[in-house]
């Protein structure tokens, strides 16, 4: 599985990664709890984590978890929730800051970061020293053009690790495979590595059956771009629905350029915590959306792109409906 | 294909929050009294398509190599 992992980033990516610069762990949010049991080493100076707000929620719980501490930089909601590179630059000078997490295509905004802006970024982290988690659960989920797939293409010279599974390209959730790779530019992740093995030893049970049977998957890689694009192919005209019929509907969103999300925000006259509002939704219209604050988001909600357009709108207009008698 | 959505072990017990776990009571309740609830909030790319079906093949072969778990991949599975 490790080798056939660095076969492919390396053809793809034009990297030299051998199969001892991979682990394979239960989905990338396994690999999180190992990254982070290294990373956040009370011994170790830097122990703060840089975090995209609104980000995935894991990021943050895990990494308080185990002791550490989160500097979020902001997605610019008036930016196609772009990340906010002076803020990036402003935060990662931060003498605490050892990492800082990538996160694009984006859970929970949808957003597609073009690669003028992750290239600024990548360079950043690397004048100033630090190391890059770049998680691509989603790498290969959107229909737009960015300029790049992976952060393995940029700042050639800066450390990485990154990350990748197949609970969403491939749709397989429960079988629980993913995988991090070390691109340890100035040998600063040799400790890293070890705490990693570390809790890896420590914990049993490897998914060897998935790990067998996705390692020969990967010898056809061509059987896993074509289902991606069909997915990708069914995704966008459902991200143009919700993109034009929530705007109308009294919501503010950006169009959703992949990881089938969407991030909006409700237009209330009084200002009303996202928990309260979708709880109300819940239980008068019966929709069950996951509140923003929870992704560090305001007046927001997140919302899958994975249900069929006809449920989507008419799930969208009995959003607006309760929006208008809310207000 | 069903597949078991889990977290791991060391995340539960961390008592780690989720955005849906706020709502697991309340969508436990509305379920108790017959309403049908949609959930728009579920990050589960089965909901659109089946698992690739080249990864399904291979776990089927991987399953009988290995001489286990070939009856329950086949009876819960495929």
């Amino acid at each position: 599985m490790r080798e056939a992992i660095a076969k492919m980033e390396n053809k793809l990516y034009n990297l030299d990664s051998i199969p001892d610069d991979i682990r394979i762990w239960n989905g990338v949010s396994g690999c999180l709890d190992a990254l982070f049991f290294a990373m956040i080493d009370p011994k170790r100076k830097r122990k703060y984590i840089m975090v995209p707000k609104p980000g995935y929620f894991l990021y943050y719980s895990l990494i308080k978890a185990f002791g550490g501490g989160v500097i979020p930089f902001n997605n610019v909601e008036e930016d196609k929730w772009y990340p906010d590179v002076d803020d990036f630059r402003k935060k990662i000078k931060d003498d605490r800051v050892g990492y800082a997490i990538l996160n694009y295509p984006n859970n929970p905004t949808g957003s597609v970061t073009p690669r003028s802006i992750m290239t600024e970024l990548v360079d950043i982290v690397g004048e100033y020293g630090k190391v890059i988690i770049s998680d691509e659960i989603y790498r290969n989920i959107k229909w737009v053009r960015n300029g790049y797939d992976s952060v393995s293409e940029l700042g050639r010279g800066i450390s990485k690790v990154i990350l990748g599974g197949l609970a969403k390209e491939d749709c397989g959730p429960g079988l629980k495979l993913g995988w991090m790779i070390k691109i340890d530019s100035n040998n600063e992740l040799t400790e890293v590595w070890e705490g990693c093995d570390n809790w890896l030893r420590a914990h049993l049970g490897a998914n060897t059956l998935v790990q067998k049977a996705y390692a020969a998957v990967l010898q056809d890689p061509q059987c896993i771009k074509d289902h991606v694009e069909k997915m990708n192919r069914e995704l966008e005209p459902r991200a143009k629905l919700v993109y034009e019929l929530g705007n109308e509907i009294g919501l503010s969103l950006n169009m959703p350029e992949g990881a089938f999300y969407w991030f909006p925000r409700y237009n209330l006259k009084k200002k009303v915590p996202p928990e309260q509002f979708c709880r109300k939704l819940l239980y008068k219209e019966h929709i069950c959306v996951a509140p923003g604050e929870k992704f560090g988001g305001e007046s927001n909600f997140r919302v899958t792109l994975l249900r069929p357009k006809d449920i989507l709108k008419k799930d969208l207009l009995k959003i607006g409906n309760f929006i208008s008698e809310y207000n | 294909m069903i597949l078991m959505q889990v977290n791991p072990a060391s995340q539960r017990s961390m008592g780690i929050d989720t955005p849906i776990r706020c709502f697991e009571d309340d969508v436990e309740k509305l379920n108790g009294e017959g309403k049908i609830l949609t959930m728009l909030n579920q990050g589960d790319p089965t909901l659109i398509f089946q698992t690739l079906p080249k990864l399904q093949e291979e776990l089927v072969k991987a399953a009988k190599e290995k001489k286990f778990l070939t009856h329950l991949l086949k009876a819960f599975l495929f």
